[in-house]
């Protein structure tokens, strides 16, 4: 083993440098390969290793078990006996390094002007140089979904891994899906009384996505290439082959019906975001297999009349009854919390492998990047954390070292900066 | 002869009525004598004697066949055997049943339309005049002066059988006084009966363009500081300064108070504020009164209850009926027995149409309460007498007792059996027909139509005051007929079924026999004759059976729930005696965390802690594997308020007061018991330098607002500094300060005002005016009252410990706090303590710098530190908030748990009360499945005062009968519907959840803000 390079690993990781805080360089790609020896592995598809041991070479996993012999002729081995081992976490839906500060104006680059923005894109205006970003990953939240917000159509979606130098490092599927806002189906009493037929307005709403669709989809059928080039249209012409995935935000069961009545009769590759009302249209989800990003635990219930507990049970119903999902938040900042939102459906009804499943390979399959990422498995990329306790409670989470595929990232953060620089004044 | 004396020369003839001829005297007096006619004046002289009807004279007295005598508007004579000369109009009433006409005490009859509500607020009255300062107090609005007869809406009153109202201009917090008005057409200064019967006081402020109030609790500190004012306006005010408002005030102050409240709560509300003044007035309610019976009662107020009753939901799709509220779905069923439950508990009240789309419903609607058990006598009184005699008209009206008007319907049954209609409203005297039919003969019966060689056979029938004729179903296959009219007269069209269209108009009347004789004309123009000949009986009558028993009226009712909604209690729960054994305590005391250590609860209290103890009669509780803490305690809340969380007008609001708007209805009470919270600090927001007064509640799910509040604590203030109060996230940033700068001025300002206010109360009490802002702040001084203060970044921090320091007080609490740990030292010796959010950060520029090693550092440091949630969601979860402390700083985890117990006890002043698990403490316990720190603990039990308000067992039970619930009385909504009920659609009330910075009240905006 070489040691060298093991005491410096330890010191970067470690955030007690009293180096003073610049946003922490991307780290360089893996040479050779590397091992961690004796971590009790999460692998995200289900299975649970412990005290295993995982060997990557230039950023790809390559072994993963139990098996000792194969640290044989291992360039740098991490023994880390007791230490857990987690797929990179996945944020999903998510506006982050697209918003700085949530009240300056300034800093927020998430919402279009508009409501039919379907070439709107989050991929080159991803900011890897986000103070906030390093504030997630050093919580194991590795990888993230990015999306415009906002109107009907917001536009189109990347995934990225959050240590990188511009937005083309950091990419892992460009433009890979397009988000809708179902329009809301509720009639609010303030509505009611201030418009003149409130039902009919959501009905017309929804006629009005049928009606760009059909549009954009006659536009995609046109021979040749059209005389006229209509960018939104464009952007939605992977949808038709289904290499583009329909991400459609819709909480109440109504809307979640007609949203998937709607990808239904396009033949689309739909996922539901939200879906907070999933539980009341099982049958209809386990049915169609719409996979579900579902809305984060952490809110209350829909109603009065629900089960207090009811977001974070819902997980495990889902799971019951057959139909994929993965977990999301909301917000950018608030996307290191995710972990624990993840483990606290664990006291209700979801077990522990499924709850890393549901932000690392649930979120991957969704992402359709799975063959890549989203599990620790041979011959997917190393992009992996290590901490010392159960990483889905925040009394035992402490992340040590991270990877992202295969390189090990700085895990130091503004926030850690602060801690170290007052810790000194007193 | 002038007409009196001759009336008065015929009464004299009856020795016996010597008595009523001199009252009638009295009243018979020419209507406006003192204006001026444009020609030949016509005096109305109209004697009636009504005769052989039923007379209810009051809702206890009644003539079966009884006579009133009549003489310009004025009952002179009631009885059986009433003597009048032919100079009176005699009416045979036979069959008909008379009674005295309704009052309504709510209305805006005649009154000018409502302006419209500003846009954009303005600081400062836009008023000409020497008015006091807030344009929400129109004092000097007065009915009378407003009043513009309008025939149209007086009718509608008199079809429902009313015969006078109550009207007011519905605009301001004041709205000045009230007229009792008859209505029929008139000058109006001979309709008015009282020119001032109330005082109408409202929350709304209406069309008022001042920013202020702007929420419930300003409008309720607004009239607090009206009605002390009024109090203190000679001697205190007067001195300085001429306030027209005041002085108008001062003269409603000798009415009746009459305040539109509306809930339930906002009806206690409105009578604590009138108790505070000794006053007990005249609440309106909103018809849910049953929902806090009890509170009401001990009130001793009175009552105006509406009878909107709710329209069943349309609930054929599920996935709508999903939306619907139990609360909603069991106000209907219970809506009806109101008035029932209401006379119950002795509560005073009477009946107001005001809410229904017509007032002509509120029969129907009292109808319904008579058979949910209100008696009729009291629904007859709640709807005349009551009324006439709270608003002090009942020496004209509300009975029909010799003396009073003649103002009384006449009916075609028993008023309150389902078939009986209204067939005359009479006010003072002047006849109105409702139903024409009652004035009209009526045709009934089979007829043959004969016309030239045609014979056909047909039927009279009679809708309302429409007489119609049609067709038997015999000849209506080859003819058609279409013929109406009124009485005995009808015209029609008559026709060969087909496209060849009518070949004949006709009219016909019944003549003097049993015939009925017409014209009728051909297609060519020319005229023939035409018979109809009576053949046969009537046909049933179905066009009479307007039946308005409505299906869902039979059957069980479900239970009131406290509170009024799903997971309420059907009863009230009793403070358990119970032991839990083999627990791991938290005990946050010296002792610490004690493994298999039982706790034994009694009398709200902790009884015991100890290792097998000895509890006699204690209801054993297992809690093997199970951790025991004392209850959480949320230092920053916003839950359980009505009406909004912000005075946001002006920069200094320390007059109002979140303890006067406390709802305990509030789903979030049980959402956050199921989080182990059995205490919270609801603080007024962030959008002033000097908010409202907190109001520290124990979470006592289902007890009244009042029963909530913490006794005995002391009593905070909500500060805030830096953005949200420059209104940095807005547009409306005309309203000083705009910087840090301005803001340190407006404490400066406020303490010096308050430091010679004291003074100046002290040497001259009775002169000087006690103003409760400068009350609040003076407690501060007399350190009375303690401040938490919103705040982030550490010059802002620095500079109010500094301002604190000057004045002499200390800053008890920062909350928020997230530059904190800049200057931990600082805080320490100050005596701060900090209530924080464990990891919040980058909602905005403020909190760019925060850390979530701050709870960590501060607490190092020897701070007292808290974290909190200023969010209903988090609140459930704040021991994982706890565990934060944990991963972020490596706080001890005895220490951490107690960020969320002990030490906001201490930062609230009631760490002798709760906050740890000793002997004598309140018995405020959460039992938690797991390690309470673990991301995995569910509270399964939480006590407060030793009720077991949340057991997660009983929920899962509680859930079940919700949907029970929920399900049937969704079927009865459905039988409903299918029996002809007309549904309405479902519209989810919003519920709005309050951070910190929310403007507005319950139904301001659609979405939240989320700025903290």
């Amino acid at each position: 083993m070489n040691l060298t390079k093991y005491i410096a690993l330890c010191l970067l990781c470690s955030g007690n440098s009293l180096v003073p805080f610049a946003q922490p360089a991307p780290a360089k790609p893996q040479k050779g390969t590397m091992a961690i020896s004796g971590a009790d592995i999460h692998t995200g598809n289900g299975n649970y290793i412990p005290s295993g041991i995982i060997v990557f070479e230039n950023g790809k996993i390559s072994y993963v078990g139990q098996d000792r012999s194969r640290l044989q002729g291992v360039d740098s081995v991490l023994d880390v006996p007791g230490l857990h081992a987690y797929p990179g976490f996945i944020a999903m839906a998510s506006n982050l390094g697209l918003a700085e500060i949530e009240q300056v104006r300034a800093t927020l680059d998430y919402r279009e002007l508009g409501n039919y923005n379907p070439n709107i894109r989050s991929f080159t205006s991803f900011n890897t140089d986000s103070k906030v970003l390093p504030t997630v990953r050093s919580n194991g939240v590795l990888l993230a979904q990015v999306a415009p917000q906002g109107g009907v159509i917001p536009g189109q979606s990347s995934v990225f891994q959050l240590d990188a130098w511009n937005w083309e490092d950091a990419v892992l599927s460009a433009d890979e899906g397009l988000f809708v806002n179902w329009p809301n189906p509720s009639v609010s009493r303030r509505q009611k009384s201030q418009e003149a037929d409130p039902e009919n307005q959501y009905l017309q709403a929804v006629r009005a996505l049928y009606e760009y669709f059909d549009h954009a989809k006659a536009y995609a059928l046109l021979p040749g290439n059209p005389a006229e080039v209509h960018l939104g249209y464009e952007a939605l012409r992977k949808l038709w082959t289904r290499e583009k995935t329909l991400y459609i935000q819709a909480n109440p069961a109504k809307a979640l019906v007609h949203a998937i009545q709607f990808a239904q009769h396009y033949k689309l590759r739909l996922v539901l975001v939200g879906a907070s009302d999933a539980s009341h249209i099982l049958p209809l989800l386990k049915e169609s297999k719409t996979p579900i990003v579902l809305s984060q635990p952490h809110r209350l219930p829909s109603r009065t009349d629900e089960a207090v507990d009811l977001p974070f049970a819902t997980p495990s119903i889902l799971l019951k009854t057959g139909i994929p999902f993965c977990l999301s938040m909301n917000g950018f900042w608030e996307q290191r919390n995710l972990p624990f939102q993840a483990g606290h459906c664990t006291a209700f009804g979801l077990d522990y492998e499924s709850a890393v499943s549901s932000i690392s390979l649930q979120a991957a399959r969704i992402l359709g990047i799975d063959d890549r990422c989203g599990s620790i498995e041979t011959g997917k990329d190393a992009t992996f954390f290590l901490s010392k306790g159960d990483a889905l409670d925040m009394k035992t989470h402490e992340v040590t070292h991270a990877f992202i595929q295969g390189r090990s990232i700085d895990l130091d953060n503004k926030h850690k900066e602060l801690y170290r620089r007052f810790r000194a004044k007193y | 002869m002038n007409e009196r004396l001759l009336a008065f020369l015929f009464f004299l003839k009856w020795a016996k009525y010597l008595a009523l001829a001199l009252l009638f005297s009295l009243f018979s007096l020419q209507a406006q004598p003192t204006f001026p006619v444009n020609g030949i004046r016509h005096p109305e002289t109209a004697s009636y004697l009504l005769m052989n009807a039923e007379i209810h004279l009051d809702s206890g007295t009644v003539l079966s066949r009884g006579q009133l005598l009549i003489h310009n508007g004025i009952i002179v004579a009631s009885g059986t055997s009433v003597q009048a000369g032919d100079t009176v109009v005699r009416i045979d009433m036979q069959g008909r049943f008379i009674y005295p006409a309704f009052v309504e005490p709510i209305s805006h009859f005649g009154m000018p339309e409502k302006s419209p509500s500003p846009t954009k607020p303005d600081y400062e009255s836009t008023r000409p005049g020497s008015y006091g300062w807030n344009d929400a107090l129109r004092c000097e609005q007065s009915a009378a002066s407003a009043l513009h007869y309008s025939d149209e809406s007086a009718a509608r009153y008199r079809k429902a059988g009313y015969a006078c109202v109550q009207t007011h201009v519905p605009d301001g917090i004041s709205r000045g006084s009230a007229c009792v008005v008859q209505l029929y057409p008139a000058n109006e200064n001979e309709l008015v009966l009282n020119a001032a019967s109330s005082h109408v006081l409202h929350f709304d402020k209406g069309s008022s363009s001042q920013f202020y109030p702007s929420s419930l609790m300003g409008s309720i500190a607004l009239l607090r500081q009206t009605f002390l004012d009024g109090i203190q306006y000679d001697q205190a005010i007067r001195p300085l300064e001429h306030n027209l408002s005041l002085e108008h005030w001062r003269t409603l102050q000798s009415l009746p108070q009459l305040f539109v409240a509306g809930s339930p709560h906002n009806l206690l509300r409105a009578s604590s504020l009138l108790s505070e003044f000794g006053i007990r007035g005249m609440l309106v309610g909103d018809g849910r009164e049953y929902q806090r019976a009890d509170a009401i009662r001990r009130t001793g107020q009175r009552i105006i209850v509406p009878l909107d009753f709710p329209e069943p939901y349309d609930v054929e799709d599920p996935l709508d009926a999903l939306n619907i509220d139990l609360s909603d779905l069991k106000h209907w069923e219970l809506a009806p027995s109101n008035p029932a439950i209401l006379a119950n508990h002795n509560i005073p009240f009477v009946f107001t149409s005001h809410g229904l789309s017509d007032p002509s419903q509120i029969l129907t609607s009292v109808r319904k309460a008579i058979r949910r058990g209100l008696r009729s006598g009291l629904a007859l009184y709640a709807l005349t007498a009551g009324p006439a005699s709270w608003l002090n008209v009942d020496r004209h009206t509300g009975t029909l007792h010799p003396g009073k008007t003649a103002s009384l319907i006449v009916t075609d049954g028993p008023l309150f059996s389902d078939k009986s209609r209204i067939l005359e409203t009479w006010v003072r005297g002047r006849r109105f027909p409702v139903q024409e039919r009652s004035l009209l003969p009526v045709a009934t019966g089979r007829f043959a139509l004969e016309i030239d060689t045609l014979r056909l056979h047909g039927a009279f029938s009679s809708v309302a005051n429409k007489t119609e004729f049609r067709l038997l179903y015999a000849d209506s296959s080859h003819y058609f007929l279409h013929a109406k009219g009124t009485g005995y007269w009808i015209s029609g069209q008559l026709g060969r079924s087909g496209p060849t269209g009518p070949f004949m108009l006709f009219s016909a009347w019944k003549g003097a026999g049993s015939l009925w004789n017409g014209r009728a004309q051909r297609e060519d123009g020319s005229w023939t004759d035409l018979i109809l000949r009576p053949e046969g009986q009537d046909p049933p009558d179905s066009t009479n059976a307007d039946s308005t028993s409505p299906v869902a009226d039979t059957g069980t009712l479900g239970p009131v729930s406290f509170p009024f909604t799903a997971y309420g209690w059907s009863q009230a729960p009793a403070p358990e005696h119970c032991v839990i054994r083999n627990a791991t305590v938290w005990t946050n005391e010296k002792e610490g965390i004690l493994p298999q250590t039982d706790v034994w609860i009694s009398h709200g209290k902790i009884r015991a802690v100890g290792k097998k103890l000895s509890a006699p009669g204690a209801r054993e509780i297992d809690g093997t594997g199970m951790h025991l803490t004392s209850g959480i305690i949320d230092e920053h809340s916003h839950i359980a308020v009505n009406g909004g969380v912000n005075e946001c007008s002006h920069s200094n609001t320390a007059e109002v007061r979140i303890a006067d708007v406390i709802n305990p209805e509030d789903i979030n009470i049980y959402r956050q018991l199921s989080g182990g919270v059995t205490t919270a600090q609801v603080l007024h927001g962030s959008c002033n330098p000097i908010g409202g007064q907190s109001a520290l509640i124990k979470l006592r799910w289902g007890l009244s607002s009042d029963s909530m509040k913490f006794e005995g604590a002391d009593p905070f203030i909500k500060f805030a500094l830096g953005e949200n109060v420059k209104r940095s996230g807005g547009n409306q940033s005309n309203r000083f300060p705009d910087t840090r700068m301005g803001v340190e001025q407006v404490y400066e300002d406020a303490f010096t005002r308050a430091r010679q206010y004291d003074a100046a109360r002290r040497e001259n009490p009775k002169s000087t005016r006690r103003d409760l802002q400068l009350e609040a702040l003076s407690e501060i001084l007399r350190k009375k009252r303690f401040v938490t203060c919103h705040s982030y970044v550490q010059s802002e921090i620095n500079m109010l410990m500094h301002l604190a320091q000057r004045f002499d007080f200390r800053i008890n609490t920062f909350t928020h706090i997230l530059e904190g740990y800049k200057l931990a030292d600082r805080m320490r010796e100050h005596g701060a303590g900090a209530s924080a959010f464990a990891d919040w950060w980058a909602y905005k520029y403020e909190v760019y710098e925060a850390t979530p090693y701050n709870g960590a550092l501060l607490h190092n440091q020897g701070v007292v530190t808290a974290y909190n949630s200023d969010d209903a969601e988090m609140a459930r979860r704040l021991n994982q908030e706890a565990a934060k402390a944990v991963l972020y700083g490596g706080v001890p985890e005895e220490e951490a748990l107690k960020f969320v117990t002990l030490n906001p006890a201490r930062l609230l002043h009631i760490d002798h009360r709760v906050g740890s698990i000793r002997t004598g403490k309140d018995a405020d316990v959460v039992l938690w499945s797991d390690h309470p720190l673990s991301v995995r603990a569910k509270a399964e039990m939480t006590f407060v005062d030793g009720v077991l308000y949340f057991d997660r067992n009983a929920d899962s039970g509680l859930r079940e009968s919700v949907e029970r619930e929920r399900s049937r009385i969704l079927q009865k909504m459905l039988r409903a519907k299918a029996s002809g009920e007309k549904a309405q659609k479902y519209s989810p009330r919003r519920k709005r959840l309050y951070h910190c910075d929310s403007i507005g009240g319950d139904d301001a905006a659609e979405t939240d803000e989320t700025d903290h």
